[in-house]
């Protein structure tokens, strides 16, 4: 006796629907992260980073300013006249910048839409501020190494998937923004006052251009053992090379001393820049009162 | 004439499934480490021998329930147990090679060249696709209801063949 055939089951409909919809929803998957990837590969996104000319700086209160622009052009990829690639939508600039470990800069543009076959100026804004860096003195008064962390962020493919590239910038300083405070010993001259001498110093300072304004300068001068020989105070001009005077009322004792021989001299400068940042700064000086300094 | 058990299937299944889930990602870490220049890292969930242990105990789960699935006749309680299993390995694989939905490509670049006048120290490219990977995950979902309703439409065939009439086979 034969077996009867197989009975073919109800239900074998909804199997097929379950692994149609199960490979759709793998390729579904395939697709948007594959599209994704081409969407960032040159030529189809096309950067264009700032030239040299291009990059802006200047102080404003306490605050070191960059500001330039990125070019971004979305080519997008096609197939066959169709767009494979997403556009992109809130697209942003972070900019994150330490100073020798210390976080001075940390912002974020405004989003941006770049559909497919459009290009947007991304405006890109930094601030650098200075106040971390108050104990420190660097960019100040020492040349440091400013590392940027330049990242672009942007949604896609209809807020499924989020794509972030950063690049790591380098970018160490030359010269502080203050440099070469030198005092002139040599052509100091000293005169008699009520109670004591006034004791006429020379200096010069440089300060690179970026930098405007009078800095407000207090200064105390300390004998080899710490003691107080004079202080004063002075306006001094920045952006430029400044030459003046410093004028220390100092007593007769305090002047003996100076004379006695040569000698260390440490120089306190309490340096107020415009913004209300006071940097501190302490400097060892020699002196010989037959040469001066 | 139905079987009961497909050992010829189950051995191309395991076949099958080595391919996809060991043998190419293996091949393809492989290559990773030995062609990428040390410049460019590839950020994984765990590092790259923990990566490789994971995809051979892993993909050898999936592999063998690839076997025992194939070698269950529809309808039999094995194959929609071991089938839907699969699937659950397959989805703990998806997690670990995917990296969770993040990747992250690390290229640091020698000598402060790159960016127009710009010097470039290093660049991050990262993919966060999460969200998309739960469609991946709902297409596992589905395969493994697919066993769950395979069983159930299959279930009165089987018992018609195997048992009801066992002279059959």
């Amino acid at each position: 006796m034969q077996p009867p055939p197989p009975r073919r089951p109800r239900g074998r409909g909804i199997l097929a629907a379950i692994r149609v919809v199960s490979v759709l929803a793998s390729l579904l998957f395939a697709f948007l992260l594959g599209s994704t990837i081409l969407m960032v590969v040159p030529p189809n996104l096309e950067i264009t980073p700032p030239s040299t000319d291009g990059i802006d700086f200047a102080y404003v209160d306490g605050v070191l300013r960059l500001d330039t622009s990125i070019a971004l052009k979305n080519n997008g990829y096609h197939f066959g006249g169709f767009a494979i690639t997403p556009d992109i939508t809130n697209f942003t600039i972070s900019v994150r910048g330490l100073v020798e470990n210390i976080e001075v800069a940390n912002d974020t543009s405004d989003p941006v839409d770049i559909p497919i076959g459009t290009s947007r100026l991304v405006p890109v804004s930094v601030g650098v501020r200075l106040a971390p860096l108050i104990s420190t003195g660097y960019i100040i008064f020492e040349p440091a190494n400013i590392t940027f962390f330049l990242g672009g962020g942007a949604t896609t493919t209809r807020g499924l998937l989020d794509v972030a590239a950063s690049v790591t910038i380098g970018l160490p300083m030359e010269e502080p923004l203050i440099s070469d405070f030198d005092l002139d010993f040599q052509n100091s001259t000293f005169s008699n006052i009520t109670g004591g001498k006034e004791w006429r110093l020379p200096y010069t300072i440089r300060s690179a251009d970026i930098i405007q304004g009078n800095a407000s300068a207090a200064l105390t001068l300390l004998n080899v053992t710490g003691g107080s020989i004079g202080n004063t105070t002075a306006e001094i001009p920045l952006g430029t090379e400044a030459m003046g005077n410093l004028t220390f009322a100092i007593s007769d004792e305090s002047f003996l001393d100076l004379m006695a021989g040569p000698q260390d001299l440490t120089l306190q400068v309490q340096l107020t820049l415009p913004g209300d940042l006071t940097f501190n700064r302490e400097v060892t000086i020699p002196w010989d009162p037959s040469g001066g300094g | 004439m139905l079987r009961k058990y497909y050992p010829g299937k189950a051995v191309v299944a395991a076949i099958g499934y080595a391919v996809p889930f060991v043998i190419l990602p293996l091949l393809f870490l492989s290559a990773f480490q030995t062609f990428l220049p040390e410049s460019i890292n590839i950020e994984f969930q765990v590092d790259i021998r923990t990566l490789e242990t994971l995809i051979i105990a892993i993909g050898a789960t999936i592999v063998v329930m690839a076997f025992m699935t194939a070698m269950f006749a529809k309808g039999l309680l094995g194959r929609a147990i071991f089938g839907s299993l699969r699937q659950a390995a397959k989805f703990a694989w998806l997690y670990f090679f995917f990296n969770a939905g993040f990747i992250a490509i690390l290229l640091t670049i020698e000598g402060g060249q790159g960016l127009g006048p710009i010097p470039v120290q290093g660049l991050t490219l990262s993919v966060h696709f999460e969200q998309l990977l739960y469609i991946l995950y709902f297409a596992i979902l589905l395969m493994a209801l697919y066993f769950v309703v395979e069983y159930a439409v299959y279930r009165r065939v089987v018992q018609e063949q195997y048992y009801v009439e066992p002279s059959y086979y």
